[in-house]
């Protein structure tokens, strides 16, 4: 059965008191769902999202490259393995389909890491911790990282990116 | 006092009022506060760009 029409003028009417005070009780909750969604980034210690440069592929990659090639000591299929000092800039490179570099870090040590993407949208996780950020082309996302724990963790692309996405694995073996 | 309570029942006794409110004032918001947001970007600073390829 269709539905009915509804009564002719209902357009006019005034609204039922209790749908009011939805409406009403609806709009505050969503303004304080956005203020605590700005408020989180001091509340909960965030990186500020405006820590961000514009750059190009070609010039992320050189900055890359020349910090790689500082701090590298070793390879490991075929990726630089490098171990920036503590309190240094740190650089990640996600391409189709790998994040480069390795990187061993220390725990405690802070350390600013520079993530940018040569080709499309990628996520920059890491796993089990479960960090997510989402990374555009043509941008350098500064993130502020103190690692608080020890061990591996794989870095892996949470945004899909193609058919190779799956295997967009690296590492980051934080010692003590 | 009894002024509020009368613009706000009669903000909410209008459809377009409502609509307005709810898609158009946020639609311009986000639209402007991104192309600000995205243009105000800085290209990373010389001095950073310099330590990093200088080799210091």
């Amino acid at each position: 059965m269709a539905l009915l029409s509804p009564e002719k003028g209902w357009w006019n009417k005034s609204i039922a008191k209790d749908e009011k005070t939805w409406i009403v009780f609806a709009t505050v909750v969503a303004l304080s769902l956005f203020t605590l969604m700005v408020g989180w980034h001091l509340i909960g210690k965030q990186n500020p999202s405006f820590l961000v440069y514009s750059t190009s592929p070609d010039e992320f990659y050189k900055l890359a490259h020349a910090n790689w090639e500082k701090y590298k000591v070793g390879e490991e299929g075929g990726m630089p393995v490098v171990k920036p000092p503590a309190d240094s800039d740190v650089f990640l490179v996600g391409t189709t389909w790998r994040w480069e570099p390795v990187l061993v870090l220390k725990k405690g040590a802070s350390y600013r890491f520079h993530i940018s993407s040569l080709d499309l949208l990628h996520g920059f996780s890491i796993q089990p911790v479960n960090m997510n950020f989402k990374i555009h082309p043509g941008y350098d996302y500064v993130l502020t990282f103190k690692p608080t724990s020890s061990g591996d963790f794989r870095v892996i692309c949470n945004e899909y990116c193609g058919p190779g996405h799956h295997t967009m694995i690296s590492k980051i073996t934080v010692e003590e | 006092m009894q002024e509020q309570a009368g613009f706000v029942e009669k903000l909410l006794d209008n459809p377009i009022g409502l609509l307005i409110l709810s898609n158009v004032v946020f639609f311009t918001v986000y639209i402007l506060w991104g192309l600000v947001k995205i243009e105000t970007i800085a290209p990373i600073p010389t001095a950073l760009k310099e330590i990093i390829l200088g080799g210091k």
